[in-house]
């Protein structure tokens, strides 16, 4: 590892606020990449699910 | 073999290895990116936003590409998977571009004093990001799925063939107003250590991004082909 | 009964009847022309008037402008033949679609295009650019403009059907503008600085090639896709 302890790393000589910043911005995006299509392919089947149920019963 | 049936179950297959994969490397070329290389001799720790900043904006680029050629394909031959496919890309795409100029504007506090130059990169990755959410908005307007994916097609396609003029103009526009702004100083070659992890980086994040994609593209794949009987076995429901 | 028109004398009809519509509503023609000016004007009040600085800026928001006012004019360019039905015919005509949508383009920038462009010497004046500039305004205005109107036609095509065009429009088009803004700006900031402008216009001149070669296939296939869908 480069950094040689924890305060270092988190203060990356001084451009810690900026670094952590951006890749927290990235974990956002790339989170929501992931979990937006995940909860609406639920939603999508659930809802076709329950569409395909009643149409069978009718 | 391109019918909705083959490719779900296909893709189906596919996508456990391709996100275990993705996700690998995205943790390998960031964390060794932020741990284990040296510094920039001039940009100090700062430089570290590379490896999330290069991969965005690279990405941006590719999927508006793609987008516009496999929504050109779905308009010209009538092929629903890659109606379906521009559809996905829209939002993935659109993301990555926000991110590219937000982690943009963060690097440049550290590095030109400032969070915003009207840098021709900058500028052009902006000018991408309104086609994206004009893409977006359009296909919002539109209730009927097939409208809203023609006239998608067909904006994307003039896009396309706009971007390299956009490109080249904004780059020339910036050489002519040199004065106000920062050249971006652009090293003749990076060292291996810092290269290698923002190579896997870059990698990891386009099979993010096609892991993704495969995701909401299988949705709207169930979604569109709600009626045939693989769907309905598929959901467990007697037809 | 069928009787055959020819490809000219088609486009030909369409072109008088919108030349004719656009002069018995004045409105549409003079409505654009007066926010040009207006939305001009609008700049020296918010940021001073200070004439270097107004030289210095006032390529830029003639341009602006002009964008602007081509933008707000380009709402209506398919949307009353959309209304009442003409547009439809105007599909199902064996004439070829993109002639018909050329002619009205052309209409349409006769009407907006070209008017802003007689007037931007009067807003050059008022903006302090130097006499030698102003031909160099007249002419980049006069060969941006059609390209103007010929790419804001795809975002009209694409949005008549809507009920919210108009913001959306907007939203679309604007982005692909920038290039001819660029190329506009760049020629009258060269002529202000005494360099060769002429270049400007000749790019300007090959970005309009290439959309008059394109553009009208585009167009054509927008309002396919917003009619018929």
């Amino acid at each position: 590892m480069y950094f040689e302890d924890l305060n270092s790393l988190i203060s990356m000589g001084g451009h810690g606020p900026y670094v952590w910043g951006a890749y927290l911005l990235g974990f956002i995006v790339l989170g929501w990449n992931l979990v937006s299509p995940i909860l609406h392919r639920k939603k999508t089947i659930a809802e076709l699910r329950r569409q395909l149920r009643r149409e069978g019963r009718l | 073999m391109a019918s909705p049936k083959w490719f779900y179950e296909f893709s189906g297959k596919c996508l456990p290895w391709v996100g275990g994969l993705a996700l690998i490397g995205v943790l390998t070329g960031i964390i060794w990116g932020l741990l284990f290389t040296p510094p920039d001799y001039l940009q100090g720790n700062s430089y570290r936003i590379i490896f999330l900043h290069v991969p965005s904006a690279s990405l941006a680029l590719t999927v508006y590409v793609s987008l516009a050629i496999s929504a050109g394909i779905g308009f010209i031959w009538k092929i629903k998977l890659a109606d379906l496919a521009a559809k996905c890309l829209a939002p993935i795409g659109a993301s990555f571009c926000a991110l590219a100029l937000v982690t943009g504007a963060i690097w440049g506090k550290p590095t030109w004093g400032t969070w915003w130059v009207w840098d021709a990169r900058l500028t052009s990755m902006l000018i991408l990001l309104f086609l994206y959410l004009g893409l977006i908005a359009l296909r919002e307007a539109i209730t009927s799925q097939d409208t809203a994916a023609r006239a998608c097609a067909v904006l994307s396609m003039v896009g396309l063939v706009n971007i390299p003029i956009i490109k080249f103009s904004v780059d020339w526009w910036n050489t002519l107003h040199q004065g106000a702004t920062i050249k971006v100083t652009k090293g003749a070659s990076m060292a291996p250590e810092m290269l290698i992890p923002l190579l896997i980086s870059i990698f990891a994040f386009y099979l993010f991004c096609l892991f993704v994609f495969l995701i909401r593209l299988r949705t709207e794949i169930v979604s569109r082909e709600q009626r045939t009987s693989w769907v309905r076995g598929m959901l467990g429901v007697r037809s | 009964m069928s009787q055959s028109v020819s490809l000219l004398q088609g486009a030909k009809t369409i072109f008088t009847r919108d030349i004719r519509l656009a002069v018995r509503n004045r409105g549409d023609m003079v409505n654009p022309l007066i926010f040009f000016v207006l939305v001009a004007s609008l700049f020296p009040l918010g940021v001073g008037p200070d004439p270097k600085l107004l030289t210095i800026m006032g390529g830029g928001v003639i341009w602006v402008s002009a964008l602007l006012a081509n933008l707000l004019a380009m709402d209506s360019l398919f949307r009353s033949d959309y209304e009442d039905g003409s547009l439809e015919l105007l599909l199902l005509s064996p004439q070829p679609l993109w002639v018909m949508v050329m002619a009205k383009v052309v209409v349409h920038w006769l009407i907006t295009g070209l008017p802003l462009t007689l007037l931007s010497p009067v807003l050059a004046v008022m903006f302090d650019v130097p006499g030698e500039a102003i031909p160099a305004v007249f002419l980049t205005l006069l060969m941006g403009t059609p390209l103007l109107s010929l790419i804001g036609a795809i975002g009209a095509g694409l949005t008549v059907g809507l009920r919210k065009g108009g913001i959306l429009l907007s939203l679309l088009i604007l982005p692909l503008y920038i290039p001819v803004l660029i190329l506009g700006t760049g020629c009258i900031g060269a002529a202000i600085s005494e360099l060769p402008w002429v270049p400007f216009l000749m790019w300007q001149g090959a970005l309009l090639m290439l959309g008059i070669t394109f553009a009208p296939l585009a167009i054509a296939a927008s309002l396919r896709v917003s009619i018929s869908g």
